[in-house]
């Protein structure tokens, strides 16, 4: 690997099906060992993302390096959970994390995948021997993550992750994940509709919508250069901030802005979370991109990091 | 299986690499093990079945010398064991069946369970994204099951041939090589046939990704195949001719593909105004319509090797192209 720091880098990645553009010239830069939250309304291409990071399908067009080379080259430090939590029926949940130990010689984390597989007690405990295909929708999730986990991969690929959890198995999986995660220093790149649930594991964001890149870069960074106002003017009293949202409130305003410079006299002027970024640009997908400099594609770095 | 979850297996125990094939063959033998007893079911019992009728013909004595029994008959001691011969025949007649209809299950099988299911379910997906790329994973289901199915069909095969090689059969008219069911299922062309039903199936599944399609699809054009195949076998070898008046001229237990009368240009002439019962007058007749003689075009029996070896070849070549357009296809879907 000669790129050690960047676990995904897409440029111009493109993806069709038939005659729908699913990703459209993509270009971004996820720095290693990083979590990131991929976002986006449906069909925005967050799992087509996910796919071709995987290695399971080709890009229609431009590249994607994934861990320094291609994604079928890295495929071994590659985990992937699919929507779905594919799982073959048939197999016990013993087989099942036992073909994950055949399939990936030298990798294998036996007690990682057991701890998931296990939980944290007896009552949440999975019994080995029972057939996937009788599993719960929540249990068989936690098996499809403890067979990701057990390969100890450098770079973690959850579409919707945790979606079919009840709020308690969800909170205690993530917690579980995000430790092992940060224990190895895994890359985690998490697809959810759950803002809340991201916003608080995740420390980079990627936005796409319409199947281009919207908004890159590590949650900080993103918030940082976002600004909540509220102020008794219209938000043509904004300019020159660049104005992603603004709705009334009380007898004045309130807007998420990209300031420009110095926020007006009057306006009172508070940093967002990293959800109030997010539901702004969900709701107004007109926004213009913005990619973070650390989310930006090496070498064309200042040439122009509009997606 | 008791030691699964407790083994401890840490990381770094030795370098990562991707799995070996007897390792990968294993993971498929146990996705599979379902249809893995019902082939092993299958080959036991069909096996069994043969070893019985060989001990039934080789029981089977006839009464007097061949010729009496199957022409005219020589009198009064003709009395055929006709129980034991007739088990022997219809039950063979039956295996020769089955053994063209089992690839046709396979191809049903392999369309739907061995790819197609992988990929409507999406454990394609799963087992893709574990330490092995898509073409290994296809082509190791691959190989493991062909290998079961060969083996598993040529034994058949073998017990076939030797059920059927009992004394009273030797040099009788009752021994047809020319039969196609009997021709398919006494050589490699069963086992080759097993290949091509496996082969296709696998690019049937992964081509329309759904198992119901899979099967009715690949089922289907198996079953064309086996239909079909039989007119063209005659084909695959040059025949022998043989020209002049003589009236079933081709040797004993020839296969005859035609018997034609020709005119001076060698164009085909109908006899079927000629039938009389003197040959005298039939020559007399046909040479009033300018016929030359009758042309036979046949295999002699010493053509079955030739002939298997050509089918086989042309199932094989099949096989081989259904097998790099699926690798194509994976190629060109997956990186």
């Amino acid at each position: 690997m000669t790129d050690t720091d960047t676990a995904i880098e897409a440029r111009g990645l493109g993806k069709r099906f038939g005659r729908r553009n699913a990703l459209d010239a993509c270009s971004f830069r996820l720095p290693a060992g990083r979590i990131c939250a991929l976002v986006g309304p449906n069909g925005a291409g967050k799992s087509t993302l996910l796919t071709l990071a995987a290695g399971l399908a080709r890009p229609s067009g431009g590249e994607l390096r994934v861990l320094g080379t291609t994604p079928a080259e890295a495929r071994r430090e590659i985990a992937y959970v699919a929507q779905d939590k594919a799982l073959f029926p048939q197999l016990t949940v013993a087989d099942t994390l036992r073909l994950g130990a055949d399939l990936n010689p030298g990798r294998w984390d036996q007690e990682a995948a057991e701890r998931i597989v296990h939980g944290d007690g007896a009552e949440s405990a999975l019994d080995p021997y029972a057939k996937v295909r009788g599993l719960s929708g929540g249990q068989r999730t936690r098996v499809a993550l403890a067979l990701a986990l057990g390969k100890r991969p450098a770079l973690l690929l959850l579409d919707e992750p945790v979606s079919d959890l009840d709020p308690l198995a969800r909170h205690q999986l993530m917690g579980t994940l995000l430790a092992e995660a940060a224990e190895h220093g895994t890359t985690v790149v998490m697809s959810s509709h759950i803002l809340g649930e991201l916003a608080g594991a995740c420390d980079f964001l990627l936005l796409l919508g319409g199947g281009r890149v919207r908004m890159a870069g590590p949650a900080d960074d993103l918030t940082a250069v976002h600004r909540l106002v509220t102020g008794p003017g219209g938000a043509a009293e904004l300019a020159p901030h660049t104005v992603i949202e603004s709705r009334p409130h009380g007898r004045g305003q309130s807007a998420l802005i990209r300031p420009e410079g110095p926020v007006g006299p009057g306006w009172e002027c508070e940093e967002p979370s990293l959800e109030d970024v997010l539901l702004a640009h969900l709701r107004n997908p007109s926004a213009p991109a913005l990619l973070a400099p650390e989310a930006t594609v090496r070498d064309l770095a200042g040439t122009g990091v509009q997606a | 299986m008791s030691t699964t979850l407790n083994r401890a297996t840490g990381p770094g125990t030795s370098a990562p690499s991707s799995p070996s094939f007897r390792t990968l063959a294993r993971v498929v033998l146990r996705l599979h093990r379902g249809a893995l007893l019902t082939w092993v079911a299958v080959v036991v019992l069909v096996g069994a079945g043969l070893v019985w009728l060989r001990w039934v013909g080789a029981s089977v004595v006839l009464p007097g010398p061949l010729e009496c029994w199957v022409g005219p008959g020589c009198g009064p001691q003709e009395t055929v064991q006709e129980s034991e011969m007739t088990h022997h025949i219809f039950w063979l007649d039956w295996v020769s069946v089955l053994l063209l209809a089992l690839p046709v299950a396979v191809a049903a099988w392999a369309g739907a369970a061995l790819t197609g299911a992988e990929q409507e379910r999406g454990t394609a997906a799963l087992a893709w994204t574990q330490s092995v790329s898509p073409r290994r994973w296809i082509a190791v289901k691959w190989a493991v099951a062909g290998g079961v199915l060969t083996a598993g069909a040529s034994s058949l095969v073998l017990l076939f041939v030797w059920a059927r090689s009992v004394p009273y059969m030797d040099g009788s008219p009752l021994d047809d090589w020319t039969d196609w069911l009997t021709f398919s299922a006494s050589g490699p062309v069963a086992p080759a046939l097993f290949l091509l039903a496996l082969t296709l199936g696998a690019y049937a599944g992964l081509l329309l990704r759904r198992s119901l399609a899979a099967l009715a699809v690949s089922a289907g054009a198996m079953f064309g195949v086996v239909q079909g195949l039989p007119l063209l076998i005659p084909h695959l070898w040059p025949t022998e001719r043989i020209f002049g008046w003589k009236v079933t001229a081709a040797p004993a237990r020839a296969w005859v593909l035609s018997e034609s009368a020709l005119d001076a240009q060698g164009r085909p002439v109908s006899m079927s105004d000629c039938q009389y019962g003197k040959e005298s007058l039939v020559r007399q007749c046909a040479e009033a319509k300018g016929i030359e003689g009758v042309e036979t075009l046949f295999h002699p029996a010493s053509h079955a090797a030739p002939l298997h070896l050509a089918e086989t070849a042309l199932i094989l070549a099949l096989t081989a192209a259904l097998a790099f357009a699926a690798l194509r296809l994976l190629r060109r879907r997956t990186p």
